[in-house]
């Protein structure tokens, strides 16, 4: 078999051997891996709080994914998505605290998911501009970044806007609020999903046009395969870095539209679980892609919340491995065809 | 006299492509035989499968008289043949000492490399191979490098040599002095196979020679017996002409002006040094140079991709306008054109489709727009038109990625874009046909000429003397970033009629 046919079907050999791994594993624990697999399919597809919860993680996941494919299109790895997302909704809970009561809906929640995109951004342009100016490698300017975004949150959160005796600050205007699934639909879920769902599913598709069908895509893609000849036709290469670095930083910021505006209502410690790092794996899974981001953020989604809703029969660092073995397994089933190749 | 090498019958297809086919050759020993063809003939396949980097599907190899069959490069080394690839293989922080005998030390824990430097220096003497045994690879010039890795062969015992191209990166002088020593290794009976697609070279240097054209081959002939439009015409199947017509004109106001030019870069060196010339409009500015005297800071200064940390002065005035210090887009919109040095760097996106890579450059012209987008049938339609004016080969309709076209076709591209650009009044041309066939460097010639016809300032900038005598109205010699001597219209005229020996005259003023 040619590399080129192998290669569609690498992440569906990867995730097949990740489970066949994980239920190695959950023998070794001494559960039943049928009965536990059972399981974690009837809670996540046949009940509505299940769907409900696997779409919510989705939708944050789609916009961290997303955070990492559209600087990558400029080989630049945005490491610094958990950073931007706790900067995204610290900036969307403390506007929306600020905001009147009273503001229109039409305005209030626009302006919040606006907030919170450019404080993502912003941060994230800091690691741009630490690249353009002064060839600071991305990768460990935003790891950094993650840490510094982490602790100035975490300071001010208890120092300054938390409610006494509790982790969070006060809620945000109600009119901020995004619905969620049960008010836009009448599921009677009793679900995190929200609307925010279809902002990430047409931030995808804006991506996807700007792109392969705009201009600025053909620029921003042209740097990102080579900058020389790229800056031989005049594009403005370094604009490039800082623009891709802000898109990213900006879809990280979004996920606070998730996190806040669709479901807590106000920012919280430990709000964003780690959904910043998992966007690394999903964009890796998807490949850059942004449809295949899609996918791969249902896919860990769907296995995040799996492995919660089966922690009575086997621990939720299971699924964790198994989540860990996929992403292991992407990366060195190529390599194990072009070794088979070699040897023919 | 004996035959070295032997090769009945050899073939070796790659895919659905025939590289080598039922190829036949005697290269007698002692001789010093020239391999030419243009890029993709096989050359590069054939000399690899004698050197036993590549098996031959079928057919047999003879050493000296004895049925080989090469499984590795180290069979093949131990029956005594060495090869000098066209991108040396040295380790650039070891000695030339060190690199010589690496691979093949003597003893696994002492180095006698006082010995063997001795033995080095032997070697390098009889052969006009003189280069510093302790020296720093890193710190020796490409025509050193070349020398230590002949000396590595040599020290190998290697009897037959194979040469990948080895003038492409030397100076005339250079190449007389490579010429010399192959020579001298072919009248101590070693055997030189020369790959190359200079037939200047081939003609001043060889005893024989072998043309290959799409994988067979077309003959081999005694170098006395032919001449270079024979040789040409067997490589390209038809009949080429090597000078273009280049008839004179009067040339009109002057389009760019470079004025006591000075460039030294962010470490410190100066790269040019008062460099000044003038181009009119209907005239071909040739610069004669050495590579690394100064050419690619010229061409980034012009066009604007220059490293903004070192310092300039003097200036640059192209159309009544100083762009010194400007973008690359705002040069452009001036009507200036260029083709880089390097096609695969900097002017092209191998990833990007032919269409997609035709507007590189120029896609902020209003005409390929359409909303945030472009107007995919402008494209297309622009596509189809420079395919069909500039004769760009590939696969009709498609718009395959540019990286699956050849060399020649995608400098076609290149020259293509650019010279369509609207409004055009100054062409600067870089290494215009570097790694480009026979063939299509007679087109692109011809429309280096028409562009000049029809009133263009250029400037040409190449490192093939050949092509500056054949294009240029007047001619500059680079040497250490100035311009060091200039040839008048007529001394350019009257030179082309006595080719090498205004060749000559122009290797002195830029060595």
């Amino acid at each position: 078999m040619s590399k080129r046919s192998v290669k569609p079907f690498i992440p569906a050999l990867s995730l097949l051997f990740a489970l066949l791994a994980g239920s190695l594993i959950i023998a070794a624990t001494g559960s039943d891996p049928i009965e536990v697999y059972q399981k974690m399919l009837r809670s996540t597809f046949t009940s509505g709080y299940g769907i409900g919860q696997v779409l919510f993680r989705a939708t944050t996941l789609i916009f961290t994914g997303l955070a990492v494919a559209l600087p990558f299109r400029v080989r630049l790895f945005n490491i610094g998505g958990e950073g931007q997302l706790l900067m995204g909704a610290f900036a969307a809970a403390l506007c929306g605290i600020a905001l009147p009561a009273g503001t229109p809906a039409l305005v209030a929640a626009p302006a919040l998911i606006l907030a919170a995109s450019a404080a993502g951004a912003g941060w994230a342009m800091v690691a741009g501009w630490l690249k353009v100016r002064r060839g600071v490698n991305e990768v460990i300017s935003s790891i950094m970044l993650n840490f510094i975004a982490l602790a100035i949150t975490g300071y001010l959160l208890t120092n300054r806007f938390a409610i006494p005796s509790t982790v969070h600050t006060p809620a945000i205007v109600a009119d901020g609020w995004l619905p969620d699934f049960d008010t836009l639909f009448d599921l009677g879920w009793h679900s995190p999903a929200n609307l925010s769902l279809f902002v990430a599913l047409a931030v995808t598709a804006g991506a996807t046009v700007l792109l392969y069908r705009s201009r600025y895509g053909y620029d921003m893609i042209a740097s990102g395969l080579n900058p020389e000849a790229a800056r031989h036709a005049g594009i403005d290469t370094p604009r490039h870095t800082l623009g891709a670095m802000a898109m990213g930083g900006a879809m990280a910021g979004l996920a606070a539209s998730n996190l806040v505006l669709g479901y807590k209502h106000w920012f919280e410690a430990g709000l964003s679980t780690g959904a910043g790092f998992m966007g690394i794996a999903v964009a890796l899974l998807a490949g850059t892609n942004p449809a295949g981001i899609i996918v791969a953020a249902f896919l860990f989604a769907w296995l995040d919340y799996g492995g919660l809703a089966v922690n009575t029969l086997v621990p939720k660092d299971i699924f964790m491995m198994v989540q860990a073995i996929t992403i292991l397994s992407i990366i060195s089933i190529p390599a194990l065809f072009k070794n088979r190749l070699k040897e023919d | 006299m004996a035959t070295a090498v032997k090769l009945s019958g050899i073939s070796k297809t790659f895919g659905s492509l025939k590289a080598n086919d039922n190829v036949s050759l005697s290269i007698e020993a002692g001789s010093i035989h020239a391999l030419v063809g243009e890029n993709g003939a096989g050359k590069s396949t054939l000399s690899n499968i004698i050197y036993g980097l590549l098996h031959p599907d079928s057919g047999t190899i003879e050493i000296d008289g004895k049925a080989v069959k090469f499984s590795s490069v180290r069979q093949a080394i131990e029956a005594g043949i060495g090869m000098v690839h066209q991108h040396f293989m040295l380790v650039p922080t070891l000695s030339v000492t060190e690199n010589i005998i690496l691979g093949k030390e003597e003893s696994r824990f002492s180095l006698p490399t006082k010995r063997i430097g001795k033995e080095i220096g032997r070697l390098a003497g009889q052969h006009g191979l003189e280069v510093d045994p302790d020296a720093l690879v890193s710190t020796l010039s490409v025509g050193e490098q070349q020398r230590v890795e002949i000396l590595k062969l040599l020290y190998r015992r290697a009897r037959i040599l194979i040469l990948d191209e080895p003038t492409a990166v030397l100076s005339p002088p250079e190449t007389a002095r490579l010429f010399a020593t192959l020579r001298s290794l072919a009248d101590e009976e070693r055997t030189i196979l020369l790959i190359t697609h200079k037939l200047d070279e081939v003609l001043t240097v060889s005893d024989s020679v072998s043309v290959m054209r799409k994988g067979s081959l077309v003959g081999t002939v005694p170098t006395t017996s032919t001449g270079k439009e024979d040789l040409a015409k067997m490589m390209v199947g038809r009949d080429v002409l090597l000078r273009t017509a280049n008839a004179p004109q009067a040339p009109g106001k002057t389009v760019l002006s470079i004025d006591k030019l000075t460039y030294r870069s962010p470490l410190g060196i100066d790269k040019l040094t008062g460099l000044t010339l003038h181009v009119r409009a209907g005239e071909i500015y040739g610069i004669a140079g050495v590579e690394g005297n100064g050419q690619s800071e010229l061409l980034s200064l012009l066009w604007g991709t220059f490293d903004r940390g070192g310092k300039t002065g003097g200036s640059i005035t192209i159309d009544a306008q100083k762009t010194l210090g400007w973008n690359p887009s705002e040069i452009a919109a001036l009507g200036v054109s260029m083709i880089p040095e390097d096609r695969h760097k900097s002017a092209i996106i191998a990833e990007y489709g032919i269409e997609e890579n035709l507007i590189l450059g120029r896609h902020r012209e209003k005409a390929f727009h359409r909303g945030i987008g472009f107007d995919r049938d402008a494209v297309h339609k622009n596509a189809t038109a420079m395919i069909e004016q500039y004769d760009i080969r590939c696969a009709a309709g498609a718009n395959p990625p540019i990286a699956s076209l050849s060399g020649g076709n995608q400098q076609k591209i290149v020259v293509a874009r650019e010279m369509e650009r609207p409004q055009l009044k100054l062409l600067v041309l870089a290494q215009p046909t570097r790694g480009v066939d026979i063939g299509a460097i007679e087109q692109i010639h011809k429309r280096i000429i028409d562009a000049r016809k029809s009133g263009l300032a250029i400037l040409l900038i190449s490192s093939e003397l050949e092509e500056i005598v054949a294009l240029s109205t007047r001619i500059g010699c680079l040497y250490k970033g100035a311009i060091r001597h200039e040839f008048s219209e007529t001394e350019v005229w009257q030179g082309r009629d006595r080719e090498s020996g205004f060749e000559k005259e122009i290797g002195m003023h830029i060595t």
